[in-house]
């Protein structure tokens, strides 16, 4: 071991090259070039080599790929939570276990909301609109994921809890979109941290008021009141609908006038 | 390469915020002054397709703003910006890149250049939240070349910026205006005073003064000075 | 990740002026290697910029021995001119002597490995991107190239020993 360190060190003495002169001149003018390249313009021919990327067309996928990286690792907690605890409650031997799936499910509406409309919150909306893709399709991407993802675990709690639940679907769906609503109200209004708790605000009580619906009123859950409720979802999702066209057209005015 | 104005109006309900602004611009510097409220923010936002005019229109060699090859050129710093909480200095300019059409490879090696040339190298990996007001400004000018703009549109760019940033900065520009059309708006004279080839005067939300360089034969200082008719510092 | 250029300065001139023997000609082919990398997309995006810079550098060097042909200045030559160049620098320890002697015997190729191994640093990966061959293969012929010195230098010795010994009675 210790021969080879002593030929390693005699080699570099062997290596012993006079010193470069123009060194410190050349050095200074290949920063300059560098500079240069970094800062030069795409070309028109320069559709290859380090340039490619500002003229390759970049698809809807890409950018619903890109999205979808970037969802914030809340939405991911959030959503598993829900999913586990609906889960968990579905295994256990109470007969009133439906209100928890119920309950949590506005806080899927809330993440869903909070997560499309981050760019307005958090002030990056300029500059993601300065980017390639408008910003309305960004956001309409994110509702898209988010809003068909959500959709997918609701049916999936509703298969869990009875395969043939059809009315069960209304009991998540309505408490679900009402949530959504009003948050897409508040981060039309509110921006950062501020919006995010008054997001979480509605969800909270939405879960409540489902809490107390199950709790003393639970006789609205039975089958002759399926109609109101068909009446009373359709009526939230109209809503819903109408605030999520607001949101999206009106984001312009809104932002920046 | 030019970049045609035509006409370009701006109306709210109870105020014309951009009164019919015309103007061709080739590659160089352009400084835009003017005081708050004479329509410079609103005019770089139509400019960069983020508000839509409502009337007139705004050409890039041909290309309509609203077309995805204008924007794909296009580099913009906004006078404010915020960032997603948690961001680093790194992460907030990948994710632009990717925005922007980078693959994840090419989006690596370019933020590393523009950091680098940015002097932000350093800093990059640590959060947003903890860097100086130059610090963020630096990071908005790296974001705003990522694609090679041959638009390069700055809001109030040197502001927050120390003295040898501001050198700094001012160099970049020149270099940038060999081929690439720069316009930067300010309501700091001494900041185009050295550099714009030309200088445009906005006053309520029209253009009133569009000259090159030669064309101006007193000092930049009167001149803004008589045409907007308010001190300036 | 993007080298040092700075550091690479330095490393790539070396590396030249053992193949020509020549300063000023070392330094020239040295800048245009930065130059190309400048452009380059292989070394601006590819995995082993290092391998690039040399082997740029090393084109460059082959073009230069076909330029001087007619001179009869072969690459060994032009070789064995700088390393004795650089051997006449300082005159040291009994093992150096060995050592420079063991090391003239050495084939051209394994001078080169060993340079760029263990002067310049330079990392197996790359190197064995530069070389053509395996990582593997790199790790083995160091290990032979070593073992070879190693062996010489203590035939030297015995040798000298010998002699001296001789010398002695």
């Amino acid at each position: 071991m210790k021969r080879k360190q002593i030929i390693q060190r005699e080699l570099k003495e062997i290596y012993n090259a006079p010193k470069p002169a123009k060194k410190r001149q050349f050095m200074e003018e290949y920063q300059k070039r560098k500079e240069e390249r970094i800062l030069r313009p795409v070309k028109e021919e320069g559709k290859e080599g380090i340039e490619k990327s500002a003229w390759q067309p970049v698809s809807i996928c890409h950018m619903l790929a890109i999205q979808c990286t970037y969802l914030t690792k809340w939405v991911w907690v959030v959503t598993a939570a829900v999913l586990g605890i609906s889960f968990y409650a579905g295994t256990m031997v109470w007969t009133q276990d439906w209100w928890v799936a119920c309950a949590s499910v506005p806080f899927l509406g809330m993440t869903a909301i909070t997560a499309s409309f981050r760019s307005q919150a958090w002030d990056m909306a300029q500059l993601e609109q300065a980017s390639r893709f408008s910003l309305r399709s960004v956001v309409a991407a994110r509702i898209t994921i988010l809003g068909t993802g959500n959709l997918l675990c609701l049916v999936v709690m509703c298969i869990w809890r009875n395969p043939a639940g059809g009315r069960q679907f209304l009991f998540l769906l309505a408490p679900y979109l009402l949530t959504s609503v009003g948050c897409l109200v508040i981060t039309r209004r509110m921006k950062g941290r501020e919006g995010i708790y008054a997001s979480a605000g509605v969800a909270s009580a939405v879960c409540c008021m489902e809490m107390v619906l199950h709790g003393n009123f639970s006789w609205i859950m039975e089958a002759q009141y399926t109609g109101w409720w068909l009446a009373a979802t359709a009526g939230i999702l109209a809503l819903a609908v109408r605030e999520i066209r607001r949101s999206i057209t009106g984001m312009e005015e809104l932002l920046w006038s | 390469m030019e970049l045609r104005v035509d006409r370009l109006t701006k109306q709210y309900k109870n105020k014309i915020a951009v009164d019919r602004v015309s103007m061709r611009l080739t590659p160089g510097i352009y400084g835009l002054l003017g005081a708050n409220g004479a329509g410079k923010t609103t005019l770089m936002r139509m400019l960069c397709g983020i508000l839509t005019p409502t009337g007139g229109s705004i050409t890039l060699d041909g290309a309509d703003v609203s077309q995805e090859e204008y924007r794909a050129v296009l580099g913009y710093l906004p006078q404010d910006f915020g960032y997603y909480p948690g961001f680093s200095g790194w992460d907030f300019l990948m994710y632009l890149a990717a925005l922007k059409g980078f693959d994840k490879k090419r989006a690596r090696v370019r933020c590393q250049e523009l950091l680098e040339m940015v002097s932000l190298s350093e800093m990059a990996k640590k959060k947003i939240k903890t860097y100086s007001g130059g610090m963020k400004q630096r990071l908005g000018i790296a974001q705003a070349l990522l694609n090679r703009p041959k638009l390069l549109v700055l809001d109030e760019p040197t502001a927050g910026l120390d003295p040898k940033e501001r050198i700094r900065f001012r160099n970049l520009t020149k270099q940038l205006a060999k081929d690439s059309i720069v316009l930067l708006s300010t309501h700091i004279v001494s900041d185009v005073e050295q550099t714009a080839n030309t200088i445009l005067v906005m006053k309520e939300g029209q253009m009133v003064f569009q000259k090159s360089r030669e064309e101006i034969s007193e000092a930049l200082e009167q001149l803004y000075m008589k045409v907007s008719e308010e001190i300036v510092e | 990740m993007q080298p040092d250029m700075e550091e690479q300065y330095d490393k790539i001139y070396r590396y030249c002026y053992f193949k020509l023997g020549n300063p000023q000609l070392a330094e020239d082919i040295t800048q245009e290697t930065f130059l190309r990398s400048l452009e380059s997309e292989r070394f601006c995006l590819g995995g082993r910029p290092l391998a690039f810079l040399y082997t740029v550098a090393r084109n460059l060097c082959i073009d230069e021995y076909r330029k001087r042909k007619h001179d009869q200045l072969s690459e060994e030559v032009l070789e064995q001119k700088a390393l004795e160049h650089a051997f006449s620098q300082e005159d040291r320890l009994i093992d150096s002597i060995e050592l420079r002697r063991a090391f003239l015997e050495l084939t051209s190729r394994e001078r080169e490995l060993v340079l760029l191994r263990y002067v310049n640093e330079v990392p197996v990966g790359e190197l064995a991107d530069l070389m053509g061959v395996s990582r593997f293969t790199v790790y083995r012929e160091i290990r032979k190239i070593l073992k070879k010195l190693e062996r010489r230098i203590s035939d030297e010795k015995k040798a000298d020993h010998t002699t001296r010994a001789e010398g002695d009675l």
